[in-house]
């Protein structure tokens, strides 16, 4: 199926997750370290960075709203940046940098090392095994990670606003959720979904593309970051697109 | 388990490797693949192991041919053959109970668990691995894996094994107690096909030799 290329490769890897209860005896567990590792260990950076940029856009962007007299238009913004625009590409970004290269390297060196061949000759399917519930395994992670991030941005930009202006809590919330359009959750949560296809897919399959030597391992590492940075690229800027053509501004 | 391969050419980049190469071995037979370093040993492994298919001609199980098979017919030929690499190919992020459990997860999903793990523990207590279960395999030593991976390919009592250079990372004593149990399974009715040039091998197991040379030649003893 790699020989066929990116695309007969990625056609096939869905329909088989399709059909992963079909698999679940061998890769469940597979699923289950997948999103471990993308999901749940990098929990720590994820929160920390959200935390962080909540933080910076109220101390940058507050005190020049306060000044034109527009203070609460900080609610609008702390809403395109963590939820709809800015988040969802650092999150990917982050995953594609972590787990993206992680995969690669992981299936190319079991390829040099005859895992691949093992597998096969097993009747194990290395599509069904290795790819596919690292493909649903990030989808998942990446909801995951995004949910924490809306968390820790709000969380951040909240303490931050405190000390601008005493906000109760409640009322924070209470604006901030009344500035949510349920298209900006959509748009989130479509964004993150594709991405992590398309980040698990590329990566699975320059993994799988390398031949023999372990010194081809960091190349195709290199040529799943920039195809990944491009598809995800692509994939923001273009939902954001939909986004202002459906929302009308 | 018979198994034939007809007039099987590959080449590998430009380079013809076989040329219309036949052999046949039957149930309770050992086919030993001979020749020097870069004949294509291990590429005949792989045809063997229908890792990979040949650019012509096919390889045949009780005459059916491997590529003709559905996918019924190709799942119990992977859970007839039992396959063992020259590395060992052990999952090196699983343990060695994770690794052993592989084909019977594959192959016997109707199995409970501990019945599984019993036949798994059953398996590393006759190579001496019992104590390494819950080890990574790449905490184990070359000959161990590779006694790990003979014991992951009998796992599920093959009926044809095919292994490719074997008994070359275990010690004497080892390789005496393999080498009999290889006797012992083609007594009873399993096929081999062992890519090795090592004369114990071919001494005490051979039926048939393949020596793979510039000029393929196919010589019975």
């Amino acid at each position: 199926m790699i020989a066929y290329g990116f695309l007969p490769f990625s056609a096939y890897v869905i329909s088989d997750f399709i059909f992963f209860h079909r698999n679940r005896s061998i890769s469940f567990d597979v699923l289950v370290r997948q999103v471990r590792f993308t999901g749940v260990e990098a929990l720590g950076l994820v929160v920390l960075i959200a935390m962080l940029i909540g933080a910076l856009i109220i101390v940058q962007g507050y005190p020049l709203l306060a000044a034109i007299g527009q203070g609460n238009w900080i609610y609008d913004i702390l809403i395109s940046t963590i939820v709809r625009d800015l988040g969802p590409f650092i999150v990917c970004f982050i995953v594609l940098a972590r787990s993206g290269t992680a995969i690669t390297t992981e299936l190319g060196n079991m390829v040099v090392s005859k895992e691949i061949d093992a597998l096969i000759s097993m009747g194990v399917s290395p599509i069904s095994y290795l790819v596919a519930p690292r493909v649903l395994g990030m989808v998942i992670s990446l909801i995951l990670l995004m949910s924490y991030f809306v968390a820790g941005g709000i969380f951040g930009g909240y303490l931050v606003s405190n000390a601008f202006q005493s906000i109760p809590v409640s009322t924070f919330f209470a604006r901030l959720i009344g500035e949510l359009h349920w298209l900006d959750i959509v748009i989130m949560l479509v964004k993150v979904a594709l991405s992590g296809l398309f980040i698990s897919l590329i990566s699975s399959y320059h993994g799988l593309t390398v031949n023999r030597a372990i010194t081809e391992v960091p190349q195709r590492n290199i040529k799943a970051v920039g195809r990944g940075l491009v598809s995800l690229c692509l994939i923001h800027v273009g939902l954001t697109l939909l986004y202002i053509v459906l929302v009308g501004n | 388990m018979d198994i034939e391969f007809k007039d099987i050419s590959h080449a590998i980049k430009n380079r013809q490797v076989f040329c219309e190469l036949n052999a046949k071995v039957s149930s309770g037979q050992c086919l030993v693949i001979s020749g020097r370093s870069g004949c294509g040993k291990t590429l005949f492994f792989s045809i063997a192991s229908d890792i990979i298919r040949p650019d012509e001609g096919e390889m045949l199980i009780d005459g059916v041919p491997v590529k003709n098979m559905n996918a019924q017919k190709y799942s119990e030929f992977r859970r007839n053959l039992g396959v063992v690499f020259q590395l060992s190919g052990l999952i090196s992020n699983l343990t060695l109970e994770e690794n052993l459990m592989l084909p019977l997860n594959r192959h016997h999903k109707d199995i409970c668990k501990l019945e599984k793990q019993d036949r798994v523990k059953t398996i590393a207590r006759e190579f001496a691995l019992e104590h390494y279960l819950g080890q990574r395999t790449e905490q184990l030593s070359s000959g161990q894996a590779s006694l790990a991976g003979l014991a992951r390919a009998l796992l599920l009592k093959p009926k044809a094994v095919v292994w490719d250079a074997p008994m070359t990372e275990i010690d004497d004593q080892w390789s005496q107690y393999v080498l009999d149990l290889l006797l012992c399974l083609k007594q009873q009715g399993t096929t081999l096909i062992l890519c090795s040039n090592r004369k114990e091998v071919i001494d005490k197991l051979a039926d048939k030799q393949l020596e793979l040379n510039s000029k393929v030649c196919f010589s019975e003893h």
